[in-house]
């Protein structure tokens, strides 16, 4: 199996609400997959559709090999689930949660659990209601994570937590995505912390408005968007950028700033200069967060 | 299975509080309706006893509904947050850890409070067998249904708000269909009130209500398994709502009354010479009938209707099903509608019919109750409208067709006036606790209880209370009152719970006052008692059954229409 993930024209729609429209998915197996958009974009619902939490008003959707209209309790035990919005059962304490969870799955290692349970530092004796969000998202994180699943869904789980808890979060699950060598953790991640997936995705989708903008790979992501600053010589006007793979910046005195969409094209350089002949072009990279907020922009 | 287990003990261990307090507060409710019956002698404390009563029958109510919603929603099935949905847990373990847990809670073991309470009481197995079941088969139905309710809702709150419009809903319900009766001014609905004053127990056919209560519980149980299964509202509540209608389809074209009691027309009534009626043409009178104060189109006509070829022991409710009068040898009227049973005279005694049998049963020659002096007059015809009245014949052969409805009566037991007196027959069972003697009075304290049960198909019985003084030849009626404290709560439910609760089936215990004389309602000329004759008296119990039935006609030559 190549991908862990594969959507076909998935679909969700509440009431004149387009949630999700047509979302045409690959996520490959071993993947980190951050899925990132602005708010009211489709993060949550994608990842509820491909739970089947929520069922697709149009076309499907095949998780780890099976129909996710059809997943079973034999299928969810190989798939982790972590929501900022998850009821978790406030009654239970941490140490009860685990109980209560091991008896479902076969593959439950108690030792990773004690360790992440160490690692985490997580409380045993007080209720969850009565916990941090920080250490109930941990709580949930480990009560995903023990079993070594091959799927691991996450929605939104850095939000809100302070930088120490992101620390320990994403720090664990980089190190069971590395530990696994026979069968591949799969990570679908939706989030707004553009820096901690940056950290952690190796792949990227962008999502705005219910529909997939584009997915690819981090390392291709990055090499494809370039800050691009034209400074005029003395003396001469600037044609403005308008070719569709860049995005206006914005223009102060002799110099005009565009990113570039696609620079990763063997003639991405080549254009440039042909467009500002006598113009001095620099050139720089940028990182996820600005890349994430000019395409914000631009949707906006 | 072992997941199941794991289920149902993370459910146990969620609502322990509510499951205790549930034990203590049916097991509370058991011994208080065990006690209560010795406590008929002291107001002050059955009073107190009684509050306490119903302060656990109301948490009881309240417990039924909080409980089944926390099981039930302790694992939600609407919405998409729940943390057990992301989770492998199979959907038939967790619907099944739920009916193992509330059905051992909420059936189960407010049964065995009742079959210990039973035992207690010393009603024999087969009874308490039989009702045994019915209270697990209506307490599963409910409890069924409030699950459903717990499924079908997100949280307590919304639970709360569905039952409460249910119960709303059922409240209108049943005011548009009064409100139609009413307006409809139905000649049945006006002669609703105006039944026989003979003694009657009921005598209805079980078998509907009991289908009710299986099916809806299998249509619960549809509409859960749908809703665990794909936690889709509308698939669920649309499968609901066929099942019901199949249901109620499936009840009102059943044609199959096996808990229908068997009542018995004894071999002598079958003869064509036995119950015979007669009347006298010059008794015909008619009148209006009025519902609620209003007139109404109908006008019944009655007749001195009397009854002849009757055993001893045994009275009769005469109701007219068809009737029509003939001129000339050509029908010339038909009525309008069928009557409501009246107990006639027997022979040419003009008393009414259960005083005779009664004074015969106890072999007094002077009987003082509260039956009215004379026998009653059935309808005999009936007519819509004045219109119709004048387009019928002033005189004719009138030919009837009535229902002949035999009530047995026979002595149950005859106790001395001791206190510690004691009789049981089959379920029913008396025990006479305490006796005040004052001037010209005689007041009884007594324990009474009764296990009845619709499968068990017996006609149940009412059971009147004498003091007979057989030296004199003189009996006297009592009033055998339910002596409970202020305003029984439960009794205002439409639906029972458990004991003592409902009066035609279930266990009833009950402490009871039996005053002689009654103090109100004698009819006829009264007994005076001193202690003399009190000295000779004692208690006679005499059971009253209905019975089988038969078709009579009845002619009248010359029938004059008032």
């Amino acid at each position: 199996m190549s991908n862990a993930i594969e959507s076909v024209d998935l679909s969700r729609r509440f009431r004149r609400l387009e949630a999700v429209e047509a979302l045409n998915l690959q996520v490959p197996a071993g993947s980190v997959f951050g899925l990132v958009g602005p708010n009211g974009a489709g993060k949550t619902t994608t990842i509820k559709l491909l739970m089947n939490l929520v069922r697709p008003t149009l076309g499907s959707a095949v998780v780890l090999g099976t129909d996710s209209r059809r997943l079973t309790p034999r299928d969810l035990q190989r798939i982790g689930y972590v929501s900022e919005n998850q009821r978790l059962p406030g009654w239970m304490t941490p140490a009860r949660l685990l109980n209560y969870c091991r008896p479902f799955y076969p593959t439950w290692d108690e030792a990773l659990c004690r360790k992440l349970q160490a690692d985490l530092n997580l409380p045993s004796n007080a209720r969850l209601r009565t916990l941090s969000r920080g250490t109930r998202m941990k709580t949930a994180l480990l009560a995903s994570l023990a079993y070594r699943p091959d799927l691991l869904m996450l929605d939104e789980p850095f939000s809100g937590l302070d930088p120490l808890v992101r620390d320990e979060l994403i720090r664990a699950l980089l190190e069971l995505a590395a530990e696994n060598d026979v069968r591949p953790l799969t990570v679908f991640v939706s989030s707004h912390d553009i820096e901690e997936l940056e950290r952690l995705a190796d792949w990227i989708g962008f999502i705005d408005h219910g529909r997939l903008m584009f997915a690819e790979p981090v390392s291709s992501l990055l090499a494809r968007f370039r800050r691009v600053d034209v400074i005029a010589a003395d003396g001469v006007a600037l044609r403005p950028a308008t070719a569709p793979d860049w995005l206006p910046q914005g223009a102060a005195g002799r110099t005009i700033q565009f990113i570039d969409t696609n620079h990763a094209a063997p003639d991405a350089e080549r254009r440039i200069a042909s467009t500002w002949p006598d113009a001095e072009i620099r050139v720089s990279p940028l990182s996820l967060r600005e890349i994430f907020v000019a395409l914000v922009r631009r949707a906006s | 299975m072992k997941l199941l287990v794991h289920c149902l003990a993370a459910d146990v261990r969620r609502s322990w509080l509510a499951i205790a307090a549930w034990v203590l507060v049916v097991a509370g409710s058991a011994v208080v309706d065990g006690i209560r019956p010795f406590l008929a002698s002291d107001l002050r404390v059955l009073n107190l006893v009684g509050a306490v009563g119903n302060l656990l029958w109301l948490t009881e109510l309240l417990l039924l509904f909080v409980l089944t919603a926390l099981v039930v929603q302790t694992h939600p099935l609407v919405g998409s947050d729940a943390f057990w949905m992301t989770r492998p847990i199979p959907p038939r373990t967790l619907l099944a850890s739920k009916l193992v847990l509330l059905g051992g809670v909420m059936v189960a073991f407010p049964v065995l409070a009742e079959v210990v309470l039973m035992a207690a009481y010393k009603v024999p197995a087969r009874q308490t067998a039989l009702v045994a079941a019915n209270t697990a088969l209506t307490r599963t139905m409910f409890v069924i249904l409030l699950m459903t309710a717990a499924a079908l809702t997100r949280n307590f709150s919304r639970f709360a708000v569905l039952c409460g419009s249910a119960f709303g809903a059922i409240a209108i319900l049943i005011s548009i269909v009064v409100a139609i009766l009413m307006s409809r001014a139905d000649f049945a609905t006006a002669t609703l009130i105006v039944s026989t004053s003979a003694p009657m127990p009921a005598d209805e056919d079980p078998t509907g209500a009991f289908l009710w209560n299986v099916l809806a519980p299998v249509v619960g149980f549809a509409v859960l398994a749908v809703q665990y299964r794909t936690r889709s509202r509308l698939r669920a509540v649309t499968l609901g709502v066929a099942g019901l209608l199949l249901a109620s389809a499936i009840v009102s074209v059943w044609r199959w009354p096996f808990l229908q009691p068997r009542a018995v027309v004894p071999e002598w009534a079958a003869g064509a010479s036995a119950l015979r009626l007669s009347a006298d043409p010059k008794s015909i009178d008619s009148r209006e009938e009025g519902m609620f104060g209003r007139r109404t189109p109908w006008t019944s006509i009655r007749a001195r209707v009397h009854l002849a070829g009757i055993e001893r022991g045994w009275s009769a409710t005469v109701a007219l099903l068809n009737a029509s009068i003939q001129r000339d040898g050509i029908v010339a009227a038909r009525t309008a509608r069928a009557g409501f049973p009246a107990a006639v005279p027997i022979d040419a005694n003009e008393e009414y019919p259960t005083r005779i049998v009664v004074r015969d049963l106890l072999g007094v020659r002077r009987l003082t109750e509260s039956a009215p002096p004379k026998g009653e007059s059935p309808v005999v015809f009936v007519t819509r409208g004045a219109d119709a009245r004048g387009s019928m014949p002033a005189t004719g052969l009138y030919q009837g067709r009535f229902q002949v409805t035999l009530t047995r009566h026979d002595v149950e037991a005859t106790l001395p006036l001791t206190p510690g007196a004691s009789h049981q027959n089959g379920s029913y069972r008396i025990v006479l606790d305490e006796i005040e003697r004052a001037p010209g009075a005689v007041t009884l304290f007594a324990r009474e209880s009764r296990a009845l049960s619709p499968f068990d198909r017996t006609l149940p019985s009412l059971y009147g209370f004498y003091l007979r003084n057989r030296v004199e030849g003189e009996a006297l009626a009592g009033n055998g009152m339910d002596v409970r404290e202020g305003p029984f709560l439960s009794r205002f439910m439409p639906f029972g719970f458990g004991y003592s609760v409902a009066e035609s089936s279930g266990f009833v215990a009950r402490g009871m006052m039996i005053r002689f004389p009654p103090g109100y309602g004698i009819q006829g000329e009264s007994l005076a008692i001193d202690d003399r004759w009190i000295a000779d008296a004692e208690l006679v119990i005499v059971r009253t059954t209905r019975e089988g039935s038969v078709q009579r006609e009845l002619q009248i030559p010359d029938f004059l229409i008032g």
